[in-house]
């Protein structure tokens, strides 16, 4: 059968009667079977289990690697996952269940979570679909890479410091950080759990919105109220003066110009400070989560790379961080969303770039590059704010631009309703 | 600490230590790096801002949910 395009159109089929929940799954599956190879973002195919009824019954997902399932640890970037009897599925995964959802596979990511790209010594490259030669980025590489060759709707990956969003930007999807808290990490293995947040990328907003209310159904706005147009939102815009190519900021720019009335703004100063806690806060609590293995000396590398600066950070700047973390969301919260629904910034400083661009050790690597992917990512977890990858434009390489959009806390569902109304209708590339 | 400037070879003597402490002791060269990342994370400017320190961040994120409440 012909799979549609929309995970949307594919469960009103089946709430319809026009295809069973169980063809359906067979659908899908023999899709991503068939993709499977070309791409290198499966780490393990599952045990399938009896999917109960719900919205999401006869739809197969697949997430990345970092969360628990029942009786089964995941391999979290390093190995595969193993079987483990006792182990009860982590809360993301179980509230999909819950809904009807069956995952299909584990997807490969950064070792443990740490890297902007989709570089791994653990795994075969994993490949973009959009383009083979362009960066996949990571830390939940593989979530946007079997989301954008369609080998699953949606998948589940994890943010600390940009890990859903770049590689979102990268490959052209939807990528909803979510709000801190708003999703239980409860067995999901963490990085800095001041900063994680588990989170969605997918093709389409309207994919993504039926993820996210399966995920939090408390926080789903009442029928027909707090979802609808955003055409009237008011929106601040940030281009940064510093770090931003000029094709990508005039891309924004003409994107604006076509669709939106923004003040813009300039927030460098409080993008700097913010971004000193993020660090201070990324890098103390990576040493603490994998502190026994950083002084054994067995950490992965990248584990490394984060982990052991973070020995040096001392205790009280980071408690001095943490302690400001709710003046600096007030404050946040008052000057950019008392007089506006969205704060719209880049992405990423840069056109998506070469893998080869952004490998440590290859000799094409750029450092400039590599912090232009992630700089104006962590920050936003600091505050803890729900923020959004939204592709608006494509480059002279066809790759994609985009920008990220952000909210008040728990307004997910604001966000997605701007994802629908702005996403680039053809995304065939 | 955030009131102040200090130098880097204050960062450095100060990542040092703060690595000895953990009994982790890498060379000179990791010792220069980490002293530039606190140089770099160090917040010479003092916060112009405060919070009821009894109002928890979680709290903070509920209460900058609805407009009006920030």
């Amino acid at each position: 059968m012909d799979l549609p395009d929309r995970m949307v159109e594919l469960q009103a089929r089946i709430r319809a009667g026009q295809i069973t929940a169980q063809h359906a799954l067979q659908a899908q599956i023999d899709r991503a079977e068939a993709l499977r190879s070309q791409f290198a973002c499966v780490v393990d195919t599952l045990t399938l289990t009896v999917p109960a009824q719900g919205p999401l019954s006869g739809i197969a997902l697949s997430h990345k690697d970092i969360f628990d399932l029942k009786d089964w640890r995941p391999g979290c970037g390093v190995g595969h996952g193993k079987s483990q009897a006792g182990v009860q599925p982590a809360a993301a995964v179980a509230a999909l269940a819950e809904a009807g959802a069956t995952q299909w596979a584990s997807l490969v990511m950064a070792p443990y979570a740490c890297g902007a790209t989709s570089q791994n010594p653990h795994f075969e490259r994993c490949t973009n679909p959009l383009d083979a030669a362009a960066a996949v980025g990571g830390s939940s590489s593989g979530s946007a890479v079997a989301v954008a060759a369609e080998m699953t709707y949606a998948a589940l990956g994890t943010d600390t410091a940009g890990s859903i969003r770049i590689p979102a930007a990268c490959c052209g999807l939807i990528g909803l950080k979510t709000t801190h808290g708003a999703v239980s990490p409860q067995g999901c293995q963490p990085l800095a759990p001041s900063l994680d947040s588990v989170g969605i990328l997918s093709r389409y907003a309207e994919d993504a919105r039926q993820i996210w209310q399966a995920l939090c159904p408390h926080l789903t706005p009442p029928q027909g109220m707090g979802v609808g147009s955003t055409s009237a939102a008011r929106c601040q815009l940030w281009l940064p003066q510093e770090g931003l190519e000029l094709d990508i900021s005039q891309a924004i720019r003409d994107w604006v110009a076509q669709h939106l009335r923004v003040v813009s703004i300039d927030m460098q100063a409080e993008f700097e400070q913010l971004s000193r806690h993020a660090q201070r806060v990324l890098f103390y609590e990576t040493a603490r989560t994998h502190h026994a293995a950083l002084l054994a000396g067995h950490a992965d590398p990248a584990v490394q790379a984060i982990g052991l600066p973070g020995l040096a950070i001392p205790k009280d700047w980071y408690e001095t961080s943490m302690a400001m973390r709710a003046a600096w969301l007030d404050q946040f919260v008052r000057r950019h969303f008392e007089s506006a629904d969205f704060l719209i910034l880049p992405s990423m400083g840069c056109a998506v770039p070469d893998w080869q661009q952004v490998e440590l050790g290859h000799p094409s690597f750029e450092r400039r590059r590599l912090a232009a992917m992630h700089g104006w990512m962590g920050f936003v977890n600091y505050l803890g704010l729900p923020a959004l990858n939204l592709p608006i434009a494509r480059d002279a390489h066809q790759r994609p631009i985009c920008v990220q959009v952000l909210a008040r806390p728990f307004a997910e569902h604001r966000l997605l309703d701007f994802a629908a109304q702005f996403e680039m209708k053809d995304r065939t590339l | 600490m955030s009131d102040l400037a200090p130098s880097l070879q204050d960062l450095t003597e100060l990542a040092q230590q703060t690595m000895a402490a953990h009994g982790y002791l890498p060379g000179d060269a990791f010792i220069s790096t980490a002293g530039k990342l606190l140089q770099r994370l160090s917040d010479p400017q003092p916060a112009t801002f405060t919070v009821d320190p009894k109002i928890s961040y979680e709290d903070m994120l509920q209460r900058c949910a609805h407009h009006g409440s920030a």
